[in-house]
């Protein structure tokens, strides 16, 4: 009973220090190492993406078209360069020593390159940039592209959850706690709305509005976002009504409080887990999905990159030049993974029913 | 109720393992139980009363929770340490178990026909026809009208009270020698609850069934039991016949418990005796007498060390340094 | 009629629930007369226990009193004024004076609210609506105050629900109940969830509260025991009506009613000796639920002093003697 004061110990010496809600969740998320994991790399990631423009690497913009396709190495672009150009030389040489006779003015012209090169190499500046991920066709920096392009796939990942959330948590809590006919009417609109076909729709609307650069970024937004809302108010709706009937909520009722207190004091705190799940598990499909309309043709506009464009550059030349797809892939891979990892940890951490029950 | 002992529960211990440190759900509890008897386990929550039961046929979930010491002697083995076919073949048929509420031990997707006959084809090696007969009979010793029609019936076509009698009458249908019964009717109202109370006790009398009664009720106890133990903290605090523990209650939780119930009978004057305090948490509880915090007569020797047990004649025993001397 | 010593009036009150929808050729709306005709008034100062079984209309009872549910009939009328009648604001208003204990100590608590939250929300409610004009720091001692009345240190306000053992927890719905500082408290099945021995703290508060502040309750429970003990007056209900209303101690010397006998009789007493004893009138069949309008007396089916008369006119509460009422025709027409 009242047997006092905040003491950490009770009659038994048993330890009874308080323990919030949170920090218990967070202590079940921390021991779950796929989750843990999963927080550091997106930790890691997103430092990176906020840093970028500070981090000392190239400008992601800058083409350097004497060294494009530059193979990822620890030596300089210009040594990277040349030794490429004389494995060219050998190889035709060898394929002459074999026979092919027909290939002797490609032998010259080659060697004439070659000398051409080796003088440019001298005299440019950018031979002594180290390309850590290889260049690609224009000769940019694979690793500060893959940098900022993570900065725009991230940024709409976040940017479209929280457009998705608010929109989504408004109109699943009106629906659910006012129920009845408006219900009704604002779920029959969502099931509409879930039948038309989304890539469609997000299609038409980047062609409609096709813009340069930073304009392009707020087009992919509006697009997924207007179609990704409707899961989550969805959900949310579900919530409130099973929690609409609570004893507590009755007892707030009594006491007169209005509805927009009950909603956003009694109702949202206590789905705050799933609307948290929720976003950990959007970020990547928002991703996925601009990544795919990248892929398309559809997404981000140069000089602007993101993880998806990357990905559509880097197929054109994927036998010759591996590393242009393979650098955005694997970031983005890890990425999602790593977030999908969160979000599952999450979801074991957040669950409501261990800790409400004593 | 004879004098011939069927089950031994001896310094049964059961430990959960958990997060935030062991509870010692069960920790050291004895006693015998007799042909016929009815033998009530009385406590309220966290006592470890329906972890004792579940612990009897070894149903404990694994992890987090193990038997971590004890005996459970029935028919010349220890339950503890047999294997999973040999305690199937007890359970349902020497020793069945009926639990607090019918809803969620009947499956909602089978017809009480098909879970009544496959306990009993599983058990007495009957073919179908005449194991319908039988569980057909049973429902009828049961009380459930037109026993022919609705044993083809769902549960949910049940109420609460039907539900309970066709738990009861699976429960009997093997003529076990004893039956767990973990909370019957702390889900019924009370003229249902007299009824089913009633139906067990006559037909636990008429097979010659032994009986385990689980219950947080003193009333229910009062009237159906012949031995009672009471559990406090996982542990058997006082243990008797019947009517001694009730005119002469020896621990001071019993004595406690017994003077705060409000009785019909009498009118309480203007305050109910209440024992102070609440429930001890039971992760990591230290070697002490667990009610010590709540007791008006708790001495040094009460922090330090649980008290043995002292019989006090007449199958009456207490846990408690009143009775016993601290060496 | 206007006893100024009656705080709470009840008349004819009638909650019916529609259920599914009417039949698409014109068959009749189905309903659940949850509630069908109650009468009952409650003195200052006063507890009316009322006790059944499930099924029998008493936390309905309790919701439609406390306007939680608006009543499809009859008129609810708390220290003079009209409930039934009030719209929202002025219902806010009169709701100031009748706060409810709620049954389940787990779900009846915010988990993500702290009890000193908990306790001060219907203050800070009142205040924000101009109902109630107390400063933030009044609020913040009116707290502590009330956390100490009902036995909790007040420096546990910080902690969560969670954190407390469930006798805790009712306290703390106990305290946020009389923040407002009420003079009606209707008890939903408060200790019903609670174990025998945290029970007995529980029923002494109550008690001790209401003799200090001079509260008024409406007390619910399904154990008849407790009902004795905190109640001055019980009412017994079944489906939906009230079959016996009288004094605590008159009831269960001398029920009249053949329910009330059944239920005193099948209620076990802690005492081995009288339980053997015992003759309990064993009633047939189960507690019919309430979706049919019955012509005659609702018990009809399962009494066993049945007449004929009692399968064709339901029989009224009425008073047979002096503070006693029944609804039986073997005690009246």
């Amino acid at each position: 009973m009242a047997n006092s004061i905040n003491k950490s110990v009770n009659e038994f010496n048993q330890q009874v220090k308080p323990v919030s809600l949170w920090a218990d969740a967070w202590r079940r998320l921390v021991k779950n190492r796929m989750a843990l994991v999963g927080l550091w790399i997106v930790i890691l990631f997103g430092a990176v993406a906020l840093l970028a423009p500070v981090l000392p690497i190239y400008d992601y913009a800058h083409q350097e078209i004497m060294f494009q396709n530059i193979p990822p190495s620890l030596r300089p672009a210009g040594e990277v360069a040349i030794s490429q150009a004389q494995k060219h030389l050998d190889h035709i040489q060898a394929l002459i020593k074999e026979g092919r006779s027909d290939l002797q003015p490609d032998f010259e012209k080659a060697t004439t390159d070659f000398a051409a090169l080796q003088q440019m190499v001298r005299e440019s500046p950018a031979a002594n940039n180290v390309y850590i991920l290889g260049t690609d066709y224009l000769g940019r920096d694979m690793l500060a592209r893959t940098i900022y392009g993570g900065r725009i796939s991230m940024l709409v990942g976040l940017v479209g959850t929280v457009t998705a959330i608010l929109l989504g948590v408004i109109y699943g809590a009106i629906a659910g706690y006012v129920g009845g006919r408006i219900d009704n009417l604002m779920m029959r609109f969502v099931d509409i709305m879930y039948g038309l076909p989304y890539m469609l729709i997000v299609i038409i609307l980047m062609a409609m509005f096709n813009r340069e650069g930073s304009s392009s970024i707020v087009i992919i937004f509006v697009a997924i976002a207007l179609v990704s809302w409707l899961t989550i108010a969805r959900v949310v709706r579900g919530q409130i009504i099973s929690l609409k009937n609570a004893e507590f909520i009755e007892a707030a009722r009594s006491m007169g409080a209005s509805a927009t207190r009950i909603v956003f004091k009694y109702l949202l705190p206590n789905i705050l887990g799933v609307i948290i799940i929720f976003t950990t598990l959007a970020i990547p499909s928002f991703i996925m999905a601009e990544s795919f309309l990248s892929y398309l043709g559809l997404g981000i506009s140069a000089p602007l990159a993101s993880w998806g464009t990357l990905v559509a550059d880097g197929v054109q030349g994927m036998e010759l030049y591996p590393w242009r797809l393979l650098v955005p892939a694997l970031a983005m891979t890890m990425f999602l993974f790593a977030m999908n990892f969160l979000g599952d940890g999450l979801r074991d951490a957040l669950d409501p029913q261990s800790k409400n029950r004593a | 109720m004879t004098n011939e002992v069927i089950l031994q529960v001896k310094d049964l211990k059961t430990y959960f393992h958990t997060d935030e440190g062991i509870v010692k759900a069960v920790d050291g509890v004895s006693f015998d139980l007799h042909k016929g008897e009815t033998l009530g386990i009385v406590g309220e929550s966290g006592s470890g009363k329906s972890v004792t039961n579940l612990s009897i046929i070894n149903m404990i979930p694994n992890p987090p929770g193990k038997i971590a010491g004890g005996e459970v002697l029935y028919a010349g083995k220890d339950l503890v340490k047999l294997n999973i076919s040999e305690l199937r073949s007890i359970r349902g048929n020497k020793i069945s178990m009926i639990f607090q509420d019918p809803m969620t031990s009947l499956n909602p997707y089978l017809r009480i026909s098909t879970q009544m006959i496959e306990t009993i084809v599983l058990h007495q090696k009957l073919d179908k026809k005449a194991a319908k007969a039988k569980a057909i009979d049973m429902l009828k010793l049961a009380g459930i009208p037109a026993p022919e029609k609705r044993i083809d019936q769902y549960p949910h076509q049940f109420s609460g009270g039907m539900r309970q009698r066709v738990m009861i009458a699976m429960g009997l249908s093997c003529n076990p020698e004893i039956l767990i019964a973990d909370e019957p009717t702390s889900a019924l109202d009370v003229t249902i609850q007299a009824q089913i109370l009633d139906l067990m006790k006559d037909l636990t009398a008429r097979l010659g069934t032994a009986v385990i009664l689980i219950t947080h009720s003193l009333g229910v106890v009062a009237g159906m039991c012949d031995t009672i133990c009471v559990m406090y903290a996982g542990r058997v605090v006082e243990r008797g016949p019947t009517g001694e523990l009730f005119a002469q209650p020896r621990h001071p939780y019993t004595q406690g418990l017994i003077k705060s119930v409000p009785r019909l009978d009498k009118t309480s004057g203007d305050r109910l005796f209440s024992i102070r305090g609440q429930p001890p948490n039971v992760i990591d509880l230290p070697d002490c007498c667990p009610f010590y915090p709540r007791c008006d007569k708790a001495m040094d020797v009460c922090k330090r060390k649980y008290p043995v047990s002292k019989d006090m004649g007449n199958g009456h025993a207490v846990s408690c340094w009143l009775y016993t001397e601290a060496k | 009629m206007a006893d100024k010593n009656i705080l709470l009036e009840v008349k004819d009150l009638k909650m019916h629930f529609p259920v599914g929808r009417k039949g698409l050729f014109g068959g009749e709306q189905q309903y659940i007369y949850a509630v069908d005709g109650v009468n009952f008034s409650i003195k200052k100062g006063e507890t009316l226990g009322l006790v059944g079984e499930s099924g029998c209309g008493k936390s309905t009872t309790a919701r439609a009193v406390a306007q939680l549910y608006r009543p499809t009939g009859g008129s609810v009328n708390l220290a003079g004024q009209e409930l039934t009648t009030l719209k929202a604001n002025n219902l806010i208003a009169a709701r100031k004076n009748m706060q409810m204990v709620f049954q389940d100590p787990y779900a009846s608590l915010n988990p993500r609210m702290t009890s000193g939250d908990i306790i001060a929300e219907p203050m800070k409610i009142y205040s924000r609506k101009g109902l109630l004009s107390m400063s933030k720091k009044e609020i913040d001692e009116r707290v502590e105050q009330l956390m100490e009345r009902v036995g909790l240190s007040r420096f546990f306000r910080n902690r969560y629900p969670h954190e407390f053992s469930g006798g805790q927890r009712q306290r703390i719905g106990i305290a946020r109940a009389l923040a407002l500082r009420p003079e009606l408290v209707l008890c939903d099945e408060p200790v019903s969830a609670l174990d025998v021995s945290i029970q007995a703290q529980i029923l002494n508060l109550f008690k001790d509260l209401q003799d200090e502040f001079g509260l008024t309750y409406l007390f619910i429970a399904h154990d008849l025991a407790v009902i004795q003990y905190i109640s001055t007056r019980v009412a017994v209900m079944y489906l939906g009506i009230i079959a016996e209303i009288s004094g605590s101690a008159d009831l269960y010397k001398k029920p009249l009613h053949p329910y009330t006998q059944a239920l005193l009789s099948a209620a076990p007493i802690p005492d081995p000796v009288i339980e053997k004893d015992r003759k309990r009138i064993i009633l047939t069949g189960d507690v019919p639920s309430p979706d049919k309008h019955r012509a005659g007396c609702y018990f009809y089916d399962r009494c066993w002093k049945r007449m004929d008369k009692c399968q064709q006119q339901r029989p009224e509460l009425k008073e047979v003697e002096p503070g006693h009422e029944v609804a039986c025709f073997l005690y009246h027409d």
